[in-house]
């Protein structure tokens, strides 16, 4: 077992896990976070996509010991002052998920995305959620639903809300 | 999977067949073994190391020779399990005496089944193949180095 | 933190809310990561399930020794597939006799039949103790020759998949109708070909998932899982468990995706109950998705022998063929896919003459189960594709030949040879609709330029078509014994004593939003907001209603489910109009029932849903007489079905939603790889309740279509071994994959169902046709011809490399 310390959405955890423990599974079944998925075995799918230190990374290929000393943000920690996030409102409203399966690793991957790239194209788009797999939409709508929150120049990335407060 | 080949060694069929036989020797020049146990002279354990891919893991393998010629021929049988997989193996060997040197003519046989198979798909052909001239070759130059190091000692006594 | 968070939405007032693109009420929880799903739940005790699975495809089992798994550490219990089985009896099968004996019981005693099967179950206090224990665990084998093709598995000779029925081909049929032989020999033109259905599937997001409690001093198992259809599936469970369907209670909440596999994990449900019942403990199995791709379910795979008969100017005179399938290992749904066929045979086209000889072999792969459009896109597959052809030998254009052959709208309804009754639709119109939307001569100059740059480029056109829901009297044509006819969905309403109104259904549904759509129901009904309607989430067997029926599957919401819920609401609306009448001393009439009140047309005042529902359940002396308090409805909506004509023929759906569709492929000629460079679809639901959500459908039929026709390809080597286990083989298309789509629709109502709607959401498989027939048009100038429905790179470039060899 070892030791770690990090943190989680805003909030300082504290743990013992053993060395072999994925992030995914520590995030999952020791924090009770059930937001991130499990679609692979692979790290295809990215279901399981949290930021970690402020880049989007896939919990499944991380161990649970690499979180300590780093922030983590889960997609129970993206809306804010009870109100969704543009990026949450936008797959709402442009019917971008069905199962929603996928959807909490697609919006942190899309939270990278315009983070590091605030005016992509469609193209870019495409190439930014191409980690995240999803079986329901085509993807269509999650691309409309991405592309409307850039061009209304709305996105605020939740890091840089939850530093502020 | 089939693979055969031949090689040719300087000394009798008697003198090579005594190695090809002995379960410490081969067990020594499988590749990426971490352990081998030797049980009798016909039977021996040997743990080996798996990489394909993502797949990381043991194997652990039964080896038994089957069929024991001396000194023509012999059969040796592998039955590997681990990594949610089975692993067959079948190596038969033949001796034929050139006078001075000997040639040995291998043919071996593997069969992967379960998650290796299914995971590393395409990848385990040149995996199989690439392992099992590793073994030959390293058979091969084992016996040779114990035949002229035996030879050497025999010159100077 | 999130209980907090708040969807924003637009104020409406007075709109119909059936029809309108209302975003889903299910959406919140998703976005903010509070779906909860069977791998969310937490239960104090749980224990954790690991499967061991057979490395081989075909072997005996000879011993298996689990003295070293049960020392791992946290190991709870190992059980073998012989243990299992003591406690069952095999699942039930649809197969007449003496095939029906074919034993199934989810795990495999003495022999393995697929790599992957499942021969024992490993319970340990963690899910990494579990796999431990599994690598433990030592099997003896003893491998067998196994049969890897439905052709090779038909020969005489070939090793038995089961041993205790006389051959493989389990299920065999010819269906005849018209005279076919004399229109073959007569005809202008006869096209024929073989053509491969690829195996492919639809490989939801989220694995299987089940979690079983045996409650003891009740004699209930308490059952979590994603499967799509408890209610349907209880019967077969409760048989293998051997007690009665009762004590099973069943939740599916949110499910991550289904389209038809997740009707097929019901076997696993039977394990972990007898692993539950024998440890005393709650267990919980999470399937990998190796584990999914190599033993869930897959979709069919066929080899097909066509011919079509035409006349000279085009006229589609006669359909033949004969159609393999490779059901793998277990026949649990089976043969519905290769029967499939007869629920529109003829597609969107006129011909009578038909002759389908079916052959359903059993093969040491994974079984074959539903997949979205379960059977039905195979046979638009082989109509179209021999259509293409026969246009191509007769140089008519690939449009007109179509535009020749369709059923009418002026014919409608129309019965076609198998029996099937088409409930309406503007064929031609749907197909045009999409060649304008899209600028069909743009898209061959496009098309044109792409070939003139050295590219290989083709435009490829197809129809789809839809039938649902599934009438089940055709498993009558499957086994006479069969004793099935309709089918039915339960829905109720119900408005508290305080007003609130609440719905359910019995569809437990996969990310198909009928909590959206049945709030958009009851909404209109009762004269309310969606917002003020609470649509019960997931399905819970002592919640929800259901009949045997109930799921969604067959694309049967909107006919079924929506049906039972507007029936349900329109029930509850009649007695709140009774009892206002009573209590307004106004005729029904007179009422009107709208923004949460019962108002009087002729100025006689008004009452609030509030005050109804206080009088209905609190001041019961104040009721009309023959009233009964209360306000609720439970309805069985039965879909108007009939019994089959005769032994081959029978209306075996209620409607039959299209769609046309055209892309434009590009194939870069060095490497065999396709794309997709536009591609558009126009499709007729009939009256959609949610348009929104009906495109998304499409979206999605687009997903996994194209998916299917340029990436996914289960594949098997010599050995059975499955080769595409992961997604890193199994090319599941990402977002740069795929184009955008250009969709569409017309509204044609259906003539049969209340609302007007069609069943839709599965697709007939228009995008994954119309590649193959645009790759037919792209290789046309080499002069080479495809014949798969899987655009395999290597194949492709094999034979673009062959035909410029020539």
């Amino acid at each position: 077992m070892s030791r770690i310390q990090a943190i989680v959405n805003g909030r300082k955890v504290e743990a013992d896990v053993e060395p072999r423990k994925l992030l995914i599974d520590f995030i999952r079944e020791d924090l009770g976070l059930t937001g991130p998925h499990i679609g692979c075995d692979t790290s295809n799918c990215g279901a399981c996509t949290v930021l970690y230190n402020g880049r989007a990374i896939k919990s499944c290929t991380m161990f649970a010991v690499q979180a300590d000393g780093a922030e983590i943000l889960t997609i129970e920690g993206v809306s804010t002052d009870g109100k969704l996030h543009p990026l949450q409102q936008a797959f709402h409203e442009n019917h971008a998920l069905q199962c929603g399966y996928c959807t909490p690793g697609m919006i942190m991957s899309s939270i990278d995305l315009l983070t590091r790239n605030p005016n992509p194209t469609e193209e870019e788009i495409r190439l930014g959620i191409s980690g995240n797999l999803c079986r329901c939409t085509g993807y269509h709508n999650i691309v409309k639903a991405i592309s409307s929150v850039a061009k209304s120049h709305i996105f605020v990335s939740p890091l840089k809300k939850a530093k502020e407060e | 999977m089939d693979i055969e080949g031949s090689f040719v060694l300087q000394g009798s069929p008697e003198r090579v067949y005594g190695y090809l036989v002995d379960p410490g020797f081969i067990g020594d020049h499988l590749a990426d073994v971490e352990n081998v146990e030797v049980i009798d002279n016909d039977n021996f354990n040997v743990r080996a190391k798996v990489g394909i891919g993502f797949m990381k893991g043991k194997v652990d393998f039964k080896f038994h020779f089957d069929e024991k010629v001396a000194p023509k021929s012999g059969k040796l049988v592998g039955n590997g399990t681990g990594l949610g997989s089975k692993v067959d193996v079948t190596i038969l060997f033949t001796l034929a005496d050139g006078g001075e040197s000997t040639t040995i003519g291998w043919k071996s046989h593997a069969s992967l089944s379960g998650k290796i198979a299914s995971i590393a798909g395409g990848a385990l052909q040149s995996v199989v193949k690439k392992n099992t001239q590793r073994f030959i070759e390293s058979i091969k130059q084992g016996i040779d180095a114990e035949l002229s190091a035996a030879g050497a000692a025999a010159g100077r006594s | 933190m999130t209980e907090s968070v708040t969807l924003h939405r637009e104020e409406t007032k007075n709109v119909k809310w059936v029809g309108s693109r209302y975003p889903r009420k299910e959406d919140l929880r998703f976005v903010t990561g509070n779906g909860m799903y069977a791998s969310d739940i937490r239960i104090p005790g749980l224990a954790h399930v690991a499967i061991a699975r057979s490395p081989y495809a075909s072997a005996k089992i000879k011993g298996i020794d689990k003295s070293k798994a049960l020392e791992v550490p946290g190991v709870v219990a190992v059980f073998t597939g012989e243990e299992i089985v003591a406690e069952l009896d095999p699942l039930p099968n649809l197969l007449p006799s003496p095939y029906d004996k074919v034993k199934d019981y989810g795990i495999a005693v003495d022999r393995v039949r697929y790599a992957g099967e499942p021969i024992a179950v490993v319970v340990a206090e963690s899910n990494y103790a579990a796999w431990d224990a599994v690598e433990q665990l030592e099997v003896d084998y003893e491998p067998l020759s196994p049969v890897l093709t439905a052709k090779s598995g038909c020969e005489k000779g070939a090793p038995l998949v089961h041993e205790n029925v006389p051959t493989n081909v389990v299920w065999q049929r010819k269906f005849t109708y018209g005279d076919v032989d004399e229109v073959f020999k007569t005809a202008d033109l006869v096209v024929s070909k073989k053509f491969k259905w690829h195996r492919f599937t639809s490989a939801p997001l989220e694995p299987n998932v089940v979690v079983v409690d045996y409650d003891k001093r009740h004699v209930i198992f308490n059952i979590w899982s994603n499967n799509q259809r408890p209610a349907f599936n209880q019967a077969a469970i409760a048989k293998a468990l051997r007690i009665d369907a009762n004590r099973l209670h069943f939740i599916s909440p949110d499910i991550g995706g289904g389209f038809g596999i997740k009707n097929e994990n019901y076997p696993y449900i039977i394990l972990l109950a007898v692993a539950a019942r024998r440890i005393g403990r709650p267990v919980r199995w999470i399937e990998t998705r190796t584990e999914h791709m190599v033993a869930s379910a897959h979709g069919s795979e066929i080899n097909y022998e066509g011919e079509m008969a035409f006349s000279r100017d085009g006229k589609i005179l006669g359909l033949r063929a004969k159609a393999y399938h490779d059901e793998g290992a277990y026949m649990r749904r089976e043969p519905i896919a290769a029967f499939n066929f007869i629920r529109h045979a003829t597609l969107t086209y006129t011909f009578r003459n038909l002759e389908m000889d079916i052959y359903a072999v059993v093969t040491n792969k994974c079984p074959v189960g539903p997949n979205r459009s379960y059977g039905k896109m195979q046979q638009g597959f082989l109509v179209e594709r021999l259509l293409e052809l026969g246009a191509k030998k007769l140089g008519i254009d690939p449009i007109e030949i179509r535009l020749r052959n369709f059923v009418s709208s002026e014919q409608m309804p129309y019965e076609t040879p198998t029996g099937a009754i088409l409930d309406g639709g503007d064929y031609s119109r749907a197909l045009k609709k999409v060649l304008e939307n899209m600028d069909y001569a743009a898209l061959v100059k496009e098309r044109d330029r792409l070939r003139s740059e050295g590219k290989l480029a083709g435009v490829g056109i197809s129809m789809g078509m839809d039938a649902c829901p599934i009438n089940f009297s055709s498993n009558r044509l499957i086994n006479p014994k069969s004793t099935a006819s309709g089918e039915s969905e339960a829905a109720w309403v119900k408005i508290d004593e305080d007003g609130n109104i609440s719905a359910a259904v019995g569809t437990s549904p996969q990310g198909h939003g009928h909590e959206t759509v049945v709030s958009q129901i009851v909404a209109d009904v009762l004269g309310v907001h969606p917002e003020q309607v609470y649509a019960l989430p997931g399905f819970d067997s002592w919640t929800h209603p259901s009949t045997p029926h109930s799921g969604t599957y067959a694309s049967r919401f909107a006919i079924a489910g929506a049906s039972a819920v507007n029936e349900a609401a329109r029930r509850v609306r009649g007695k709140v109009l009774r009892i206002a009448a009573f209590a307004l001393k106004e005729d029904v009439e007179n009422l009107e029932l709208a923004d949460g009140s019962v108002v009087s047309t002729k100025g006689k005042g008004k009452v609030p849903l509030k005050e109804v529902a206080r009088l209905a359940w609190r001041d019961l002396a104040n009721l009309p007489e023959d009233e009964e308090p209360g306000l609720y409805s439970n309805v069985i909506y039965k879909t108007p079905f009939k019994l089959p004509i005769d032994s081959q023929r029978g209306n075996f759906s209620l409607t039959y939603s299209y769609s046309a569709c055209v892309v434009l492929l590009e194939i870069d000629p060095g490497t065999g790889v396709s794309r997709v460079k536009r591609v558009g679809i126009v499709e007729d639901a009939g009256n959609q309740i949610n348009p929104l959500i009906v495109e998304g459908q499409v979206h999605g039929q687009m997903g996994h279509q194209l998916g299917a026709a340029l990436y996914e390809d289960l594949v098997y080597d010599e050995a059975g071994q499955l080769l595409t286990a992961t997604f890193k083989d199994y090319l599941a298309p990402t977002a740069s994959d795929l184009p955008s789509y250009e969709t569409g629709s017309i509204v044609v109502p259906s003539l049969f169902t209340p609302l007007g709607t069609r069943g839709t959401g599965e697709g007939g498989g228009a995008p994954l046709i119309a590649c193959a027939n645009a790759m037919d048009d792209a290789l046309l100038p080499l002069g080479v011809e495809y014949d798969s429905s899987y655009l395999s790179p290597i194949k492709i470039r094999e034979l673009v490399k062959s035909a410029s060899g020539k």
